[in-house]
């Protein structure tokens, strides 16, 4: 099959995964040609794909308007360019498959085109997920609802639908071109980012679950970043006994507080290792307190952790799991607020307010240390990772591909 | 008659022309095939010197051109072989040649006229270099081709005045009527006109349509603003295009007419390769050409006026001043149309 692989190129975790799965998928002869527009796809290219030029939303527009709530994360014209774009590469590319991640044009594109389409997606960006994105009612004390109690599960659903339909009326558009070209799937605004023809769940129903999950949906695990990058020229850190922690924060950190942070860390009588991102600059090693890398292997650095702060993304939390490490996360945006209920609900973490870190940044340090200590954390991620090890999520990923749409 | 020929004549007359009236005849003897126009088919002002029907004989020509190559033949084509027989549009020579496969040709059975209103999706770079290179190089033939919204605006504006003058010339309306096949039945039967689906009309007009047939009703209902309330709709429809497209030509020689048709079939095949949608809206550009050509019969003042303002304000919007517009396009992104307009047999058509 010819496939055309459509991530959001601006973020790690939407290249890596169809990465992933691509790279799987050539290995038993498939052809597979990528398309983006963001400096981040010289990782699809050094993996030797070809990366064809598409248009799609700028980051900081997008983030910012999610970081700031707005239900209408896209608009009218930028959606109807995505497509037309999107349909200049089915011209050029004449697919059998488009892959899609994180590319919410896919569905309305392929459906107007008639292309089959699958798409990698977390279970947060289906309407199948079990557990609401954004809950109403964790206000209402424990105490008053039990959280297992039916009673509360009936508001959960009621949560979901309520933030479903909310959703949906903010972003329209969806809805109106599915009415409009008469497409056999009515794409919302929630089901944006799943595909027509067969859906890709990078998660496990543990950390994850769904009700009413399609026959065409199916879980594969997470399908994590694999970094190309040598260790640095100072691996192995240098920490004496003292606590190692990772700090990564991805490509969408809140920004200024880098210096903060290292600045206290140097007080707090830990080793530290931090991947900026590319978001701080000026920030130097200092041998046995400090290490600063842009990027870092994580897998390697995880591996030698004991404790990982982070955003609370996705991959990162699955990656840090893989590890069997507990977690503390400053999550900025919904999904990683979800993200970081969830570690907590699995007692694999703990979330603290970005408020809190910026007035008080001496709290997490006193948080980081507490999960570090207490086993209990650690012992529910080394189940969790158990759980993982056993995962193939791209052969998964490829074997359900291939038995949807054929061999040839 | 050689089996590939057969199929190369029935991808041929996959040809589009005005209100589907195929105004041609053709001839198949000593291995030539002979292209004739059949001038009463079209009696209408637009056809004024047979110019539409000149271009619908292009795109049957380019289709044979495009097609040819797949059945390992190719197509040599002299226009007006007999300078004394002007209904005698080409003879066509085949050769054998190289089997290969011309992209557009899958499109040939694929193209045609979609009436739906579209959905404004913008055209992308990639869709307009394509569209303006339609033409294959060196063709006298040139494609205008308008997406800024406020210029589609204002060219919608022009171009929906086309559909008013339909119902105020009674013979545009005669023609037009002529040509709508009410049902199925009908449309098959006939294998020509425009089946009255291809409309697409909305369901309320869809049952007042028929009551427009009567002229005299017409008449008095134009009276009442029936006009206006065409125009509107046109403009609407007009107004969800991506793009408007205009094609020009050095001048109206009945040769470059013809070559004219087969750079606009190249542009249309091309648009419909790309996932666009295409209506000609060809009327008043072909009026434009007749007045300026002399004929002003059958077009009152008012309308001679009328279709004067439309074309200085198509050479503006298109800038094809000093050549002569023949045909324009709007594009956009639809749904397939409701139905399609049916041929006659290439047996009929001998
Ligand atoms: C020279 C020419 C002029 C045309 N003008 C118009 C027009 O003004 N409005 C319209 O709706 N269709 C117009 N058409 C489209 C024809 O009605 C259409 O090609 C015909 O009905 C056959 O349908 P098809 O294109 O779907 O095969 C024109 C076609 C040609 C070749």
């Amino acid at each position: 099959m010819r496939i055309l692989c459509l991530p959001y190129t601006h973020t790690l975790s939407h290249i890596s995964r169809p990465l992933a799965i691509a790279a799987a998928l050539r290995a038993r002869g498939h052809e597979i040609i990528f398309a983006g527009d963001s400096p981040k796809d010289h990782f699809i290219r050094s993996e030797g794909f070809e990366v064809l030029p598409a248009y799609q939303v700028e980051p900081d527009i997008l983030f910012n308007r999610i970081r700031q709530g707005k239900l209408q994360f896209v608009s009218d014209d930028e959606l109807y360019k995505m497509i037309a774009a999107d349909r200049d590469l089915y011209r050029q590319v004449q697919p059998d498959l488009v892959l899609s991640d994180g590319r919410f044009s896919a569905p309305l594109s392929t459906g107007i085109d008639g292309i089959p389409q699958a798409a990698v997606v977390n279970v947060s960006s289906t309407e199948y997920r079990a557990l609401p994105y954004i809950p109403f009612f964790e206000w209402l004390p424990e105490k008053l609802i039990k959280r297992d109690s039916p009673f509360w599960k009936s508001l959960d659903r009621f949560n979901l639908a309520l933030e479903m339909l909310v959703f949906d009326n903010a972003a329209t558009v969806f809805k109106k071109l599915s009415r409009q070209f008469a497409l056999p799937r009515t794409v919302t605004a929630t089901n944006c980012l799943a595909g027509n023809d067969l859906t890709l769940l990078a998660d496990i129903p543990e950390y994850f679950p769904t009700r009413n999950l399609p026959a065409d949906y199916h879980y594969i695990g997470p399908l994590t970043w694999q970094s190309p990058l040598p260790p640095p020229a100072w691996w192995p850190p240098k920490n004496d006994g003292k606590r190692l922690i990772y700090f990564t924060m991805g490509t969408t950190w809140m920004g200024g507080s880098f210096t903060t942070l290292y600045e206290r860390l140097r007080q707090e009588g830990l080793t530290a290792i931090i991947a900026t991102g590319g978001q701080a600059r000026g920030l130097e090693t200092i041998e046995g307190e400090v290490y600063v890398e842009e990027f870092v292997d994580g897998d390697l650095v995880m591996a030698a952790c004991d404790l990982v702060v982070c955003h609370g993304g996705n991959g990162t939390i699955y990656q840090a799991l893989q590890h069997g490490k507990p977690i503390v996360g400053i999550p900025t945006i919904p999904d990683q607020q979800f993200n970081m209920r969830r570690v907590k609900a699995l007692g694999v973490g703990e979330s603290l307010d970005p408020k809190e870190f910026a007035e008080h940044p001496r709290n997490l340090f006193a948080l980081a240390h507490r999960v570090a200590e207490a086993p209990g954390y650690r012992e529910n991620a080394k189940r969790l990772q158990a759980q993982l090890a056993p995962l193939t999520p791209a052969q998964k990923a490829a074997d359900l591909i291939e038995a949807r749409f054929g061999v040839k | 008659m050689d089996e590939r020929i057969a199929q190369l004549l029935k991808l041929a007359v996959a040809a589009p022309s005005g209100d589907n009236c195929q105004p041609w005849r053709l001839t198949w003897a000593d291995g030539r095939l002979q292209l004739f126009n059949r001038p009463n088919q079209d009696t209408s002002l637009y056809n004024h010197a047979q110019r539409a029907s000149l271009l619908a004989h292009g795109a049957l020509l380019e289709n044979l051109t495009i097609a040819a190559p797949g059945l390992g033949l190719r197509a040599e084509i002299r226009l007006f072989p007999d300078p004394v027989a002007p209904e005698q549009v080409a003879e066509v020579i085949f050769a054998e040649g190289e089997t290969v496969n011309d992209p557009l040709s899958y499109w040939i059975e694929r193209r045609c006229t979609n009436r739906k209103k579209y959905v404004p999706i913008p055209l992308t770079e990639f869709q307009r270099r394509e569209l303006v290179a339609a033409p294959a190089d060196g063709a006298a033939a040139r494609v205008h081709l308008v997406h800024e919204p406020d210029e589609v605006r204002v060219l919608a504006a022009l171009l929906a005045k086309n559909d008013r003058l339909v119902f105020e010339n009674r013979n545009l309306h005669a023609f037009l009527f002529d040509h709508l096949r009410w049902s199925d039945e009908e449309a098959r039967a006939s294998g020509d006109g425009m089946d009255i689906k291809t409309l697409e009309l909305a369901p309320p007009d869809r049952l007042a349509f028929p009551l427009l047939k009567h002229w005299l009703l017409v008449g008095f209902l134009n009276r009442l603003g029936l006009p206006h309330l065409i125009e509107h709709t046109a403009l609407k429809l007009l107004g969800s295009s991506a793009g408007i497209a205009g094609v020009s030509l050095p001048d109206l020689e009945p040769a470059s007419l013809v070559l004219g048709g087969r750079a606009m079939q190249r542009f249309w095949l091309q648009a419909t390769a790309l996932g666009l949608a295409v209506q000609p809206v060809a009327g008043l550009a072909l009026l434009v050409q007749r007045l300026r050509s002399g004929n002003t019969d059958e077009l009152d003042e008012a309308q001679r006026a009328l279709v004067t303002e439309v074309g200085a304000g198509l050479d503006r919007a298109f800038g094809s001043a000093g050549r002569s517009l023949v045909m324009c396009f709007r594009l956009g992104t639809s749904v397939p149309p409701s139905a399609r307009a049916l041929r006659r047999s290439v047996e009929s058509a001998r």
